[in-house]
């Protein structure tokens, strides 16, 4: 057991990590709208807490705060998250399918430019020596573990709550919401800054995680392995992201015994799932139920 | 008895294509005016810029006295004004009883934290909209369809769905493009009646697109009438059936079939 737990548990964390960055992807797929954006916000997030962590003009404040920084550095990020995703989220989201990808990508993409020109986001090298509120990375488990489950409650609720609705009447069809009174543009924005907002926080808990911050954590990379959590686990259910990023994330661990010859396995399943399983694992379950 | 639809000189171009043409027309509060004229006539056209979804090239329209011409179609609704679609666009993935809550809430402008936290404002509303919505949807007789995905419905069914879903606004005036399409006779006669009904029941104004000359004579008051996207006649249902132009327009067609 205890084998198990140092040959994987880091694993289980970056699993709860990676499933946090889906779900962020799915708050704007309830409003049928596919942004790429998180893993900038992701990113901005990061940043947050690594300066909260390292500036030395705020050292006075972390020694008064002691453990409290890290929920404060969280919140920050939350809040630096809401106003760019609103600045951003306006204009993108008249955008859209294709098009709304492309832009929130493009945004990425100068959002990386931009750090590694900030003095302030220390360059190409980026931040390191971000302080660590645990010894042991297992122990990262108390920040993603409560966050997921505080994320899939709340989606739980909203599923269930009117604003839930309206927003699953713009994915079933735009035009009809709008002729039924639907605030569309505004609920978009509504679901998308909930996306940036998870996404900020989980940059701004992997920090410390990862103890050093640069440019490369925001990546188009990045960005594509999200959507392929949710492309995989099923775009129309919050178990989809879920079930995605504990897939993917887990499938080249469990293959390295095969060596060399384990990413074409990891490819195979990939492309595999994209042709059999088009409504994603998620979708396999619903089809069942009904 | 005042209007409450006044269309004045009201135009779309498509390029050089004029799809509706300076039609002018008055809707009086409480009657069902039919709306007809063959295929292409620029009938759905005009629907679409009474509701928003098209803009007009030119012209006003005026609803309860306000120029709503170039209002969003989400705007224009919560004022008032409810449509169905020639082609049904239900919210097919979602629940017969959730089709008809999205207006509702729309209307209420729900607010997000409210019902993700149960605030006691939020929890009232969702218990109106629940009461009100079961009640649209029996009132259309899919009371044991209440969970039914929308989708899953057969045809009929969802055309009555789609007209629950558009009384949810608590509308005033009620747009009906092509009610009747693809049912037989004694379902025609039927949906008449329901739109009798719930012209009555709500005190709804109907406006109505339709292609079965029977059913528009027996059930409206006024009619108009668009051919090539211009209007030709207008008036009660007697007179437009004498009107030469509308004859050779159309109604000499229909009356063969």
């Amino acid at each position: 057991m205890e084998d198990f737990v140092a040959r994987y548990g880091f694993l289980f964390v970056v699993i709860l990590q990676q499933a946090l960055l889906g779900l962020s992807l799915y708050f704007p797929l309830m409003t049928g709208q596919l942004s790429l954006a998180s893993i900038g916000f992701y990113s901005l997030g990061g940043y947050v807490a690594a300066i909260m962590g390292t500036h030395p003009e705020l050292a006075p404040l972390r020694e008064a705060l002691g453990f409290f920084m890290y929920p404060l550095e969280w919140l920050v990020a939350l809040a630096a998250s809401m106003l760019l995703g609103l600045a951003l989220g306006y204009p993108a989201l008249r955008l859209r399918g294709i098009y709304l990808a492309l832009a929130t990508i493009a945004f990425v993409q100068i959002l990386g430019v931009v750090v590694l020109n900030l003095p302030i986001a220390g360059g190409a090298i980026g931040i390191f020596g971000i302080p660590q509120p645990f010894e042991d990375r297992l122990a990262y488990v108390w920040f993603f573990g409560p966050l997921l489950a505080l994320t899939v409650f709340f989606l739980w609720r909203l599923e269930r709550s009117g604003t839930g609705r309206l927003f699953f009447s713009i994915r079933e069809d735009e035009l009809a919401a709008r002729a039924m009174g639907v605030n569309v543009t505004g609920r978009k924005v509504q679901a998308f800054v909930l996306g940036c907002a998870l996404a900020g926080v989980v940059g701004a808990m992997s920090a410390p995680l990862l103890n050093t911050w640069n440019a490369r954590q925001g990546t188009f990379d990045a960005a594509v392995a999200c959507l392929a959590y949710v492309l995989i686990g099923g775009a129309r259910s919050k178990w989809g992201a879920l079930l995605g990023a504990a897939l993917l994330v887990s499938l080249p661990e469990v293959l390295r015994p095969l060596k060399d010859s384990r990413m074409i396995l990891n490819g195979l399943v990939l492309v595999l799932a994209c042709v059999y399983m088009p409504q994603g694992i998620a979708g396999l379950f619903a089809r069942r139920k009904s | 008895m005042s209007a409450i639809l006044a269309v004045h000189d009201l135009t779309k171009a498509f390029g050089g294509l004029m799809a509706v043409s300076d039609v002018s027309f008055e809707v009086q509060e409480g009657e069902i005016f039919g709306l007809i004229g063959p295929n292409g006539a620029g009938k759905t056209t005009l629907f679409n810029m009474l509701t928003g979804l098209t803009r007009p090239t030119a012209g006003t329209v005026r609803f309860l006295g306000q120029d709503i011409s170039r209002k969003a179609p989400a705007a224009i609704a919560r004022l008032g004004m409810a449509r169905t679609f020639q082609n049904i666009r239900l919210f097919g993935g979602m629940s017969v009883l959730d089709n008809v809550r999205v207006p509702r809430h729309a209307l209420d402008k729900v607010s997000l934290w409210g019902g993700v936290f149960g605030t006691a404002r939020s929890r009232r509303l969702e218990r109106e909209t629940l009461a009100s919505a079961r009640e649209l949807v029996a009132l259309v007789g899919l009371g044991d369809r209440m969970d039914a995905p929308a989708a899953s419905l057969p045809y009929g069914a969802r055309r009555r769905l789609e007209i629950a879903r558009a009384l949810a606004l608590a509308p005033k005036i009620l747009l009906l493009d092509e009610p009747a399409a693809g049912m037989n006779q004694a379902e025609k006669e039927d949906l008449s009646s329901f739109i009798r009904d719930i012209r009555d029941r709500f005190g709804l104004t109907v406006l109505l697109i339709e292609h079965n000359v029977p059913m528009v004579m027996g059930l409206c008051r006024s009619v108009a009438v668009l051919n090539f996207g211009q209007l030709i006649a207008q008036g009660a249902p007697e007179a437009i059936q004498a009107d030469p132009a509308v004859i050779e327009a159309y109604l000499g067609v229909a009356a063969d079939a």
